[in-house]
Order: C-alpha cells, then structure tokens, then sequence
C-alpha cells in the first residue's frame, strides 16, 4: 500500500501535466468542434455541421495533400537513409562517434533557427543561387522559395536533413541490440553482407524499426514550425499543411469550431495510423 | 575515468553556479523596479519592429513613471507576425494587458472599456469611431500606405521623371526594364503581404473606393462584389506587370527584409511600400531615393491611411492608471509620443497637433498627397462595417497566385467566397 503510494507520487506531477496540457485541450477541442464559435462571442451548437464542411474545402484538400507528399517522401527517405547511415557508423571508433554527432546536431538545433538559415540559404539573392552564380551555372540559378513544386522540395529536404540525426540515433541503438554471435552463424553458413542485413539485421530491428517509423509519421503528419518560418504556406497556398491550416483558421480567421474540427480529425488519423503501423511492425518482431 | 568525471561534475556546479548568479543579478535588477506598496501595476501591450523598437516603448513608460512614480508600467511584448493572433490568445488565457496598442481588429468583439470623455477630448472628433454606439478605442496614430519609393540614380541615368500618370507609370517601368535593370521589387516568403498588398492598396483600394464609395458597407449587405469590374482590372493589369517583367525576378523568394535591402542596394529601381520606409530612409540620413505616388489607373485621387488605434482591456482593474497613462501620452507630456511617430513615419491624431522633424523623404511623401481625400484601407476599416478577420491574409495569399500566373477572375471569385464565408463563420 506504502509503495502503491510512493509509486502514485511520483507519477502524479506528469499526470497533471499531461492531463492539464494534453488530455483536457483534446476534450475541449472535440468539444468546441460541435459550435460555431470565433473565440469570443457566445458559442453556438450546430451539431456535425463543422465535420461535414471539412469534405467541401478546397483549400483543406489542398493541405491534406501537401502534407501527405512531404509526409510519405519524408518518412520513406529518414527510415531508409537513417538506417544506412547507422549501419556506416554503427561500429565504435572516433571517426564513427564524429559521424554521429554530425548527423544529430540538426535535430538538437532549434526548428526556428534552422528555418531563418535554410530560408537565407534558399532565397533567391542567397547562398546557393550566389554558390551557383561563383561556379558559373547561371542557368541553374532557381526561385526554389518561391515557386510550387520547389518550394515543397525545398520544405521536404530541410525536413530530412532536420530528422536524418535522430532517427540514424534510433537505428543505431537497435542495431547495438543485435548479438553479434548471429552475423557469426551467418557467416559460417555461408551467408554474404545481404545475407546477414536481410536474414539476421532486418528481422531484429524491427522494434527500433517501428519507433522510428512511428516517431516519422507523427512528426511530419503535424509539421508546422518549418513551413510557417520559410514560406508561410506560400506561394498562395502552395507548401500550406493541415496543422498550417488549423492555426490558420483558428486564429488568423478566428473560425476556432471548424478549426477544432480539423483538429480533432487529424488526431483521430495519427491515432488510427500509429495503431495500424504498430500492429502491423509488432508481427514482423522476432523473439531472440 | 574518475578525473573525467570529476571535471564532469565541477562542469555541471559551475553551470549551475553561474545560473544561479544570472538568477541573482536578474532578481538585483528585479529589486531595483519593484514594485513599491502603494504602486498600481498596468501592462502595456505592445509589438516591436526594425523602426518600433524597445527603445521607443522605453523612453515612453520611463518618461511616464517618471511623472507618475504611484504607477508602474510593464511591457507586455506580441510575439509572432499574427499579433492579432497573439492578442487573441492572451485575451482567451486571461492574461490581456491593461492597454493593447492594436486595438483595431478587436474593437468590434467588445473587448475594450469605453473611453472617457477626458481623454476623447484629447483627439480630433473626426477619428473617433464607434463600436455598437460607443466609442471604445482611441485613434493613436495615422500611417499611410502606397506610394512608390525609387532609386534617383537609376531614374537619373535612364533620364526617368516622376510618373504622373498610370501610362508615365508604364512606360517607366518599360524603359528600366529595356536598360536591362528590375523596374519593381517585391518580396514574398515568409511576408505573403509583401507580394501584392501595397500594390491593391495603391491601386485596388483607391479605386475600389472612388467607383463605389461604400463599398464595405455594401459588401456586408450583398450589394457589391469584390469580382466587379474595377477589381478585374486592377489585377490583371497587376499580372500583366508581372508577365512583362517588370518584377523582380525571385522576389517570391525573399521575404520582406530582404527586398527591401535589395532595392536598397539597387537591385531594383522602384518598391511600391508603406510610410515606415520613409523613417528608415530618413533616420539613415539616405538621401539616393525619392519617392512619387503611384498614378492610378483611371486617375482618382485617394490616399490610403489607416488609424492604429488604442484600447484599454474592459475587464483591466486598473483602468484609471491605464486612462492616466493614456492622457500623459496623448496630452500631457507628447514628446515619447512625437518620437514614436516619427520612428515609424506615423503621423499624429490629437486635436493639437504632434509633429516631429521630418526628413526629405517623408516631406515629399506628405507633399504628394496633398490634394488628396484620405480614405482607409478597405481591410482595415473600423466600425461596424467591418471586413472579417482573416480577408487580409487570404487575399494577401490570392496576390501571389495571381503573381504566379493564375486566373484573375477564379482568384476574385474565390475573395468573395472566402469573404462568405469569414462572413457566416464569425
């Protein structure tokens, strides 16, 4: 009973943080997604009417869209290089623990800051069109902020390079886990380098696997911070993401119940999402 | 291993050493503006720019203190480029300042005091405004908008006059641009205002307004469209500009910072901008620009100039304090006042009054007008006809794709369905 307690004391402080910053603003938002409010004046119900609204937005099918290109090439390039560039550093030696931090130093970086520099980088008196400029390729020199398809490219690379570091991390630490006995078995088996990734690296990594991918969809599915520092959306709504758009209509148009309800629906698909890619990752595992 | 860790260890003590020395000297300099027992504290709620700068808002709450020792001031600082937003989120988090110097996208949400009859008394009667009857915002300041700055060497080279005229204008921008140089800069990313906002304000605002004088009032009660016939006109032959060539070719790629320092240096002959270029040009003493009021294509003579206003928090327990703060800037002592005006370009709102010494450049910018009927921006009017929040930045958005080469009727066709729809949803 004393030790129940003890055990409840300690996890009293993130429960009321959770509870206050998480749980109560995600009942508050289902909530308000049942009224037309603007934040200020008396709250009206209007039922599912925000709901059913969310299938004739243009504009919103614009965001979901945008979101899911930068989402699935952001997800697919950090899991499949974040993977190879652990397997490069994976032994322990001075030039790998170099590496390593190389690597991670984006994700510790400040999103803003990083933002302000690849949006100085890109724009079009910056530094890559003036590195363009020096080595003489005139006719490469682009408007990468500000035009559509590169903008969103633009958006997508600084995206990998931010997260490359962490999720090399989170591959690296399942591949520490693997016994090194197996890749033995395997190579007195005859096995060669595809053998042992395939056969024996693969199929024990997988829960490394499944953090990592998990951690990918989630970030990307709410990027925000990137996209509103280097191109606001723009051009028009060009790079504008679901999260860009429920600020946006939240506080910008102070249309805070429809907002909320694209809020409450992105939730329910990360939830849904995360739980399929679990499932579907957790029969893949292997017990050693 | 057990030296690492002790030079670990003495690392993390002075860390938390010198911590706690900052926590120190902070509640040190704290201690210095405590406040006193029978001090009333008020909050003032403000935004800081390259020109505004916490300077300004200091020199105001040190030189009113000074005079009001039983009051305190404290800065409250919007953070962000939506600072509507921002004061939004205060408001729902209880935490408003006693006075927001933005009051002017909120006023019609019922959430400023009204102002006592001392303090409108202080300004000219024509720049009071009512919200449902009564007058709850004071008119700090007037700031116009839309005219077009230019380089006079590059004029002077190409043998290039003052426009006068929307064809003088053309041909300007069509002889800059056969020098080979950028006729116009803009700016883009991150600052989607900076694409086409100063130019619908010179062209679009002013003669939307001349064609139909009430065009906001009528817009809220269905009689007019924003996809009318002068609207079509304005932007396509904004789009046309484009297609010529007379924008720089990646402004979308610079956000406004970078095209202004961009047609600073002379990257470009012309920047179509608001009034705060005329402080930056004339507190750096810059005298290689001048600057001309856009000609307008069917000839009106508008300038638009918005009134900022003020607004003490209904809610605030401090309202005498935040009004006394008010009528020391307004009436009692206006130098902080004067020198806030003239760090921004602004110009003064009181029955008598501020002025401050204006450089070359804001001169001229005030002599171009002359003649001129003052009207505001169609997305800032005040009142009870008001356009609803979230128009600027969907517009804003719309000029860029018009920028970008879109239909210009589609775009006008989706103002007026955003516009029903802010409409409906707020």
């Amino acid at each position: 009973m004393k030790k129940n307690k003890v055990s409840f004391g300690f996890a009293l402080p993130a429960f009321i943080i959770y509870t206050g910053l998480l749980v109560i603003p995600i009942i508050m938002a289902f909530y308000i997604s049942f009224f037309k409010w603007n934040g200020f004046t008396d709250m009206k119900f209007i039922g599912i009417e925000n709901y059913a609204n969310l299938f004739q937005d243009t504009r919103l099918g614009n965001s979901v869209q945008n979101t899911l290109i930068i989402a699935v090439t952001v997800i697919v390039v950090v899991n499949v290089l974040g993977l190879f560039l652990a397997m490069l550093v994976n032994k322990a030696s001075k030039a790998n623990n170099f590496f390593r931090t190389i690597f991670f130093i984006p994700f510790v970086l400040s999103a803003v800051a990083i933002s302000f520099v690849w949006k100085s980088i890109l724009s079009y008196n910056g530094v890559l069109n003036g590195l363009l400029e020096a080595i003489g390729q005139d006719s490469m020199i682009g408007n990468w902020l500000g035009q559509k398809g590169t903008a969103l490219v633009c958006i997508i690379i600084v995206e990998i390079w931010k997260t490359l570091g962490y999720h090399m991390m989170l591959y690296l630490a399942a591949l520490q886990t693997v016994p090194a006995e197996l890749y033995e078995a395997c190579t007195v088996d005859g096995g060669g380098h595809w053998n042992k990734f395939r056969n024996v690296t693969l199929p024990l990594i997988v829960p490394g696997m499944s953090v990592s991918v998990l951690m990918s969809i989630i970030n990307e599915l709410r990027i925000y911070d990137v996209i509103k520092i280097m191109t606001d959306g723009g051009p028009g709504y060009d790079t504008e993401t679901i999260v860009y758009n429920i600020v946006s209509q939240g506080f910008t148009s102070n249309i805070v119940g429809y907002s909320s309800a694209i809020a409450v629906v992105l939730f329910i698909a990360i939830g849904a999402i995360s739980v399929f890619v679990v499932t579907a990752l957790g029969k893949k595992e292997v017990e050693m | 291993m057990n030296k690492k860790r002790v030079l670990a260890v003495l690392a993390m003590v002075g860390c938390l050493a010198v911590t706690s020395l900052a926590g120190c000297g902070k509640k040190a300099e704290d201690s210095d503006k405590a406040v006193k027992e029978d001090q009333t504290t008020i909050t003032l709620g403000v935004f800081e720019t390259d020109n505004i700068t916490s300077e300004i808002w200091g020199g105001m709450i040190d030189s009113f203190e000074k005079e009001h020792p039983e009051i305190k001031v404290e800065k409250v600082l919007a953070s962000g480029d939506d600072r509507t937003a921002f004061w939004r989120t205060m408001l729902n988090s209880g935490e408003f300042p006693d006075i927001v110097v933005e009051a002017s996208n909120l006023a019609s949400m019922d959430v400023f005091a009204e102002v006592p009859g001392d303090v409108q008394e202080l300004f000219n009667p024509d720049l009071l405004i009512e919200y449902g009857g009564k007058v709850t915002t004071i008119p700090a300041s007037v700031q116009y908008k839309g005219q077009c700055y230019y380089n006079k060497a590059i004029f002077k080279e190409l043998g290039l006059e003052e426009p006068k005229t929307w064809d003088e204008f053309q041909k300007v921008c069509q002889t800059i641009k056969d020098a080979g140089k950028v006729p116009l800069m803009c700016g883009g990313t991150g600052d989607t205002w900076a694409t086409g906002a100063m130019f619908w304000v010179a062209e679009g605002d002013t003669q939307v307004q001349a064609a139909y004088p009430d065009f906001v009032q009528g817009l809220s009660e269905g009689k007019y469209k924003w996809n009318n016939d002068v609207t079509k006109k304005v932007m396509t032959e904004y789009q046309d500009m484009v297609k010529k060539g007379y924008y720089y070719e990646g402004a979308l790629s610079l956000s406004y910072s970078q095209c202004s320092e961009a047609f600073l240096k002379g990257e470009a002959a012309m920047l179509i901008d608001g009034a705060w270029m005329n402080a930056t040009l004339d507190s750096s003493g810059n005298e290689d620009f001048g600057v001309f009021a856009v000609p307008t294509m069917d000839g009106s003579k508008i300038a638009i100039g918005n009134t900022s206003s003020w607004g003490v928090y209904k809610d605030s327990k401090n309202q005498d304090a935040a009004w006394a703060f008010l009528k020391y800037i307004y009436g009692e002592n206006t130098q902080p006042y004067s020198d806030w005006l003239a760090c921004d370009g602004l110009f003064s709102t009181t029955k008598e009054p501020v002025t401050y010494e204006m450089g070359p450049v804001t001169t001229d910018f005030l002599e171009n007008f002359d003649g001129y009927e003052v009207k505001c921006e169609i997305n800032q009017t005040a009142g009870d006809y008001i356009v609803p929040s979230g128009m600027q930045s969907f517009m804003d958005k719309s000029h860029q794709n018009t920028f970008n080469g879109a239909d210009v009727s589609k775009e006008l066709d989706s103002w007026d369905t955003e516009y029903q729809r802010l409409m409906d949803a707020q």
